[in-house]
């Protein structure tokens, strides 16, 4: 953690340039901006550690609204304050704005073009590929014990074979997650009584 | 006031939608088609496709074109800031809250639960993503090869995503 605050010195203008490269290059929603945040604010600049990121993906999974504006706004708002999640949505929402107006203004049938088409057939298993990569590394860092590989696979069974939404999802995590703790402590409450009865 | 009926359509819509961009998509359906009637249903749909091939998260993508259909720029600078406002309340609480009780017990035990809830919820959204837009083999083999990638090389994942999309040109 102390290492960590050293390295959290970064600008206002980094912030944002960070953020509008992400914002320029994230087709395909939201979740894409997630390995890209990753690989940028983590890994290149140092400004957060995996387990920070995994906890601020947490909050800003389980708030209502965009996943990619709360994730920018959490992450400049660690970093700098107020200001920084001013600077982070920013930069995350004006590129999308500038293009989305320019299609809007000037090129009708955008989408329909068969280039374009062409394009995101190949973009759609690049981006795939990253969000699972990005689960992958968030997994090998904060997954640590047999618990945390069972809540794991739990889960994803959930999310794949049944309609249950991501709050439901959060809420069984953290009352599972108090369960095991709680039972652990009392399993260890157990066994000091064990040792004091026992010469 | 168109500009005011904008502004809190939005940010209704970024009050309510739990789940992301894509939830949010039947939100601002169903208000800006069904209650305001700003735009037809023709109309969102070509929006929904220019807002998937274009870079950005799809709620901003599609307020902003909305919000230009409705009232130009200024209506998609309005619709933006209606959802953007929200966020920033609701994250910076959030952000407050974790902050000033992060150490405490009960904090770290409920983190505990949740790390591999959240760490699920990322590769359960690559495989749903996979199961529904992976129609071919050869995009299987793409993907693949783009994990290879993105797991045993440096390539920057911008890189890896325009240079994809630059096969798609020559292969599809």
């Amino acid at each position: 953690m102390k290492a960590n605050q050293q390295n959290k010195k970064c600008s206002l203008k980094d912030l944002f340039l960070v953020f509008a490269k992400i914002g320029c290059f994230t087709f395909g929603g939201g979740l894409v901006m997630l390995p890209l945040i990753q690989k940028e604010v983590v890994n290149n600049k140092n400004w957060l550690s995996e387990e920070e990121f995994v906890d601020l993906l947490a909050v800003t999974n389980s708030a209502p609204g965009a996943f990619a504006i709360n994730t920018s706004i959490y992450v400049g708002y660690s970093l700098r304050g107020f200001a920084g999640a001013i600077t982070a949505a920013f930069g995350t929402v004006l590129p999308s704005f500038f293009i989305i107006l320019i299609i809007a203004l000037f090129i009708s049938n955008f989408a329909n073009n068969v280039w374009v088409k062409k394009f995101f057939l190949g973009v759609r298993p690049a981006i795939i590929a990253l969000i699972f990569c990005a689960g992958l590394k968030l997994g090998k860092v904060t997954l640590k014990n047999l618990f945390d590989y069972i809540l794991m696979s739990i889960a994803l069974i959930l999310i794949l074979f049944t309609p249950i939404n991501a709050i439901s999802l959060i809420i069984l995590g953290i009352l599972t997650g108090i369960m095991y703790v709680w039972l652990r402590h009392k399993k260890e409450d157990n066994k000091d009584e064990h040792k004091e009865v026992q010469p | 006031m168109i500009f005011w009926q904008i502004f809190y359509t939005f940010f209704f819509i970024g009050c309510f939608s739990f789940g992301g961009g894509y939830a949010m998509i039947s939100l601002i359906q169903e208000q800006v088609v069904n209650v305001h009637a700003w735009l037809s249903t023709q109309q969102f749909l070509n929006i929904l496709a220019i807002a998937e091939a274009t870079p950005g998260p799809l709620a901003i993508n599609t307020a902003t074109f909305a919000g230009f259909q409705s009232a130009g720029i200024l209506g998609a600078v309005v619709a933006n800031l209606g959802l953007l406002a929200p966020a920033f309340i609701i994250i910076i609480l959030l952000a407050k809250i974790v902050g000033r009780y992060k150490d405490h017990t009960y904090f770290k035990v409920a983190f505990k639960g949740l790390r591999p809830v959240v760490v699920a919820l990322i590769i359960g959204a690559a495989l749903t993503l996979a199961w529904q837009g992976l129609s071919s083999f050869l995009a299987i083999i793409l993907t693949l090869v783009a994990i290879a990638l993105n797991l045993f090389t440096k390539t920057h994942p911008i890189l890896l995503i325009f240079a994809f999309g630059i096969l798609g040109l020559f292969i599809y």
